[in-house]
């Protein structure tokens, strides 16, 4: 698990640093920089996916298979204080990463100027590993009559593509397989994973129906939609359709229930096309695997979803210890561009310790102007 | 800045209008205190965790009025946002908030002496208490409480104690000149103490984000508190001159009452106590002092026998593993 990240002269952050839990939502004004933090995580992976841990020695790529940050001046802080752009990383098992990259501004590559760090121990953490880590960005795959496959996406790296491309194709694959997490599983549907699915859908839409299906000669795959049982069970619908947000959420659910303990999931507004109700619910599918052991990074503009979560504090389906909220802002007494982290922390009622200007209040803002 | 709740003001009324008119007072009420810096209404643990069964009249209670048709949707959403927040409290933050080592507090309700949580933390965060109006003892703009407390001689005194008090928008101009001194001399205080602090405390040095921060406390009581206690770390500086910083013997011999931070808080919330110095070092101050509802952060650096003050302002968070 990642404990610690420590930012230096880092696109919104002079300096920065926060301490991580199994779930952490980062909240805040657009452009605050809380993409800043999962960009750092995904550079560097995406350095060594790319060139092996070796390659933190030679410098990172700021343009990857994850990311396009862009050159170096695009990275750079505007109030930097150094040459040099910094990442700190502890991890759990005591393992860190000190990495000092020294500023180029028309380089996608930033090269080595100081680091620190074991490559057979950073090896073994989970953001640099296949198998146990997903992420899926805020722009996903809209609704479609085909979707892509990858058998070396999902079989090797149980990956469902940056984007949530694979999904329907590791469904068709894994349906029948069990979820590694009890905790994530609703009783009254059989354990496999597409029943699962179907289940915590069904939260959202009563008794909804996902057929996922692999064709191998045509090296594609495809999703339908039904709904009811039994006789008032309506025909299959393709994603197209039937509602946006039917599709547009699936890799966020299937993300979380083919997890397993000690996985990482990086997700960017999961809560996308969802209704209300629904955004609620994934605030409870993430507590819930984030106190199976699963740790989630989790960037949201969701008051449903952090609402969520805090009931699911209050129904003690996850110890408050292991969540994080962090609501980033930007001061405006200050003539530099300064974003401050700002931590409410939940409370075992599921209330929250400090509910900072901006931070959700705009439903009490606007209930307000009503009553007035 | 809070204002604390009255659980004494939960009583059962004569019939349902009464009990829809006393709840859509408190809404208005709490809306307006919103308006002029009251941000929270905080309530006890008692009422917090069993508000839906609250009794409003013999069979009507507060779940009843949150599914009543006939009151207003905004207006029951707009009080689930003002109840569902906020952290509860309990008698313990009549410790936390108490000068003294132990503070309980009566008030005369209809010729009985009863024990009251709420009003006597808010006499003691010296801010306004909120109440329903449900009796007439509750729709004044002040309430006489009688406090019981071991004095710091270890005797047990009592005295009658004044708490400001609010339940009708109309409290709110009258409360509305003390808001403005309060909040007045707390920004003069605040000016003072960046404009003046190097003749203030010539040998304790104030890093650049406490300027920010002291502007940020709003209206504290606790701010000449605060100033005390640097004077007496400013003098604890001025004696330091070899050795390294040692907290034990400045604990035995001051009154400063200096803490360190628990290795989870650190883990979890260092990146809150790192600030810079002047000179660019970017260095953690876990140790702080307390006073009231505000901490100060400072670090002793070892090598140049200076502390630097690098936070003056609410406390922060720490971890209760």
């Amino acid at each position: 698990m990642i404990q610690r990240v420590v930012l230096h002269n880092f696109k919104a952050f002079q300096y920065a640093e926060i301490g991580l839990e199994k779930l952490n939502l980062f909240t805040g004004m657009n452009g605050m920089g809380k993409s800043s933090f999962i960009q750092s995580l995904l550079l560097l992976r995406q350095s060594v996916l790319f060139g092996g841990a070796s390659m933190l020695r030679n410098g990172v790529l700021l343009k990857g298979q994850y990311i396009e940050i862009g050159n170096g001046k695009d990275a750079q802080n505007i109030n930097a204080d150094s040459d040099n752009i910094g990442f700190e990383i502890d991890f759990e098992d005591g393992t860190s990463l000190s990495l000092e990259y020294s500023f180029s501004a028309e380089s996608d590559f930033l090269g080595c100027h100081n680091v620190r760090f074991k490559e057979e121990e950073i090896l073994k953490q989970v953001l640099f590993t296949h198998g146990n880590f997903q992420y899926l960005s805020a722009e996903r795959k809209s609704p479609s009559n085909t979707f892509s496959s990858s058998s070396s996406q999902i079989s090797l790296y149980h990956s469902l593509g940056k984007f949530g491309e694979f999904t329907a194709h590791y469904i068709a694959i894994y349906q029948r397989q069990p979820l590694h997490l009890a905790e994530l599983i609703i009783n009254e549907a059989p354990n496999t994973l597409l029943d699962q699915i179907d289940a915590w859908y069904s939260r959202i839409t009563p008794n909804t129906h996902l057929k996922a299906t692999y064709f191998p000669e045509l090296d594609l795959a495809k999703l339908t939609f039904s709904f009811g049982t039994g006789t008032d069970a309506t025909p299959e619908f393709t994603p197209i359709n039937v509602g946006f947000g039917f599709t547009y959420v699936l890799p966020v659910i299937t993300a979380v229930l083919a997890a397993k303990k000690g996985d990482l999931i990086i997700i960017e507004n999961p809560e996308s096309h969802l209704h209300p109700q629904g955004q609620a619910q994934l605030g409870e599918l993430f507590a819930k695997a984030a106190q199976a052991g699963v740790q989630l990074i989790i960037e949201t503009h969701s008051d449903h979803l952090l609402n969520g979560v805090r009931v699911a504090v209050k129904k003690q389906q996850i110890i408050p210890e292991n969540v994080s909220v962090f609501y980033f802002e930007r001061s405006n007494e200050s003539t530099e561009h300064i974003t401050e982290i700002i931590q409410p922390q939940i409370d075992k009622n599921g209330r929250l310790s400090q509910q900072p200007k901006g931070f959700f209040d705009e439903y009490a803002k606007q209930l307000d102007q009503l009553l007035q | 800045m809070d204002c604390i709740f009255n659980e004494l003001s939960i009583v059962q009324l004569p019939n349902i209008p009464v009990a829809q008119d006393v709840l859509n007072s408190f809404v208005k009420t709490a809306m307006d205190a919103k308006r002029v810096g009251f941000e929270r209404i905080r309530i006890t643990e008692s009422v917090g965790q069993n508000l839906y069964n609250l009794a409003l009249t013999d069979r009507y209670f507060v779940s009843h009025w949150l599914e009543d048709p006939t009151v207003d949707t905004e207006l029951k959403n707009r009080f689930r946002l003002i109840v569902a927040n906020p952290p509860l409290f309990n008698k313990d933050e009549l410790f936390q908030e108490s000068e003294f080592k132990y503070s309980e507090f009566k008030v005369d309700v209809d010729g009985l002496m009863k024990d009251v949580i709420g009003l006597g933390v808010a006499y003691l965060m010296d801010t306004l208490s909120v109440s329903l109006r449900t009796n007439n003892k509750w729709c004044e703009t002040a309430i006489s409480l009688q406090r019981s407390y071991f004095d710091s001689d270890e005797n047990l005194c009592e005295d009658l104690v004044n708490v400001l008090h609010l339940s009708d928008t109309t409290h709110l101009e009258y409360h509305s000149a003390w808001l403005e001194q309060k909040r007045r001399s707390s920004l003069q205080k605040s000016a003072d103490l960046w404009k003046k602090r190097e003749e203030f405390f010539p040998n304790i040095v104030l890093c650049g984000d406490v300027q920010r921060q002291i502007t940020r406390i709003g209206f504290s009581s606790h701010f000449d508190q605060i100033i005390s206690r640097l004077r007496t770390l400013d003098h604890v500086a001025s004696q330091w001159k070899e050795g390294n910083f040692n907290l034990d013997s400045i604990n035995q011999k001051t009154n400063l009452r200096i803490s360190g931070e628990s290795k989870s808080t650190l883990r979890k919330f260092s990146g809150e106590r790192k600030f810079k110095l002047p000179d660019g070092r970017r260095e953690l101050h876990e140790f702080h002092i307390k006073t009231g509802d505000l901490r100060f952060h400072f670090f002793p650096d070892n090598e140049s026998k200076t502390i630097y003050v690098g936070y003056i302002g609410p406390h922060l968070n720490t971890s209760s593993e």
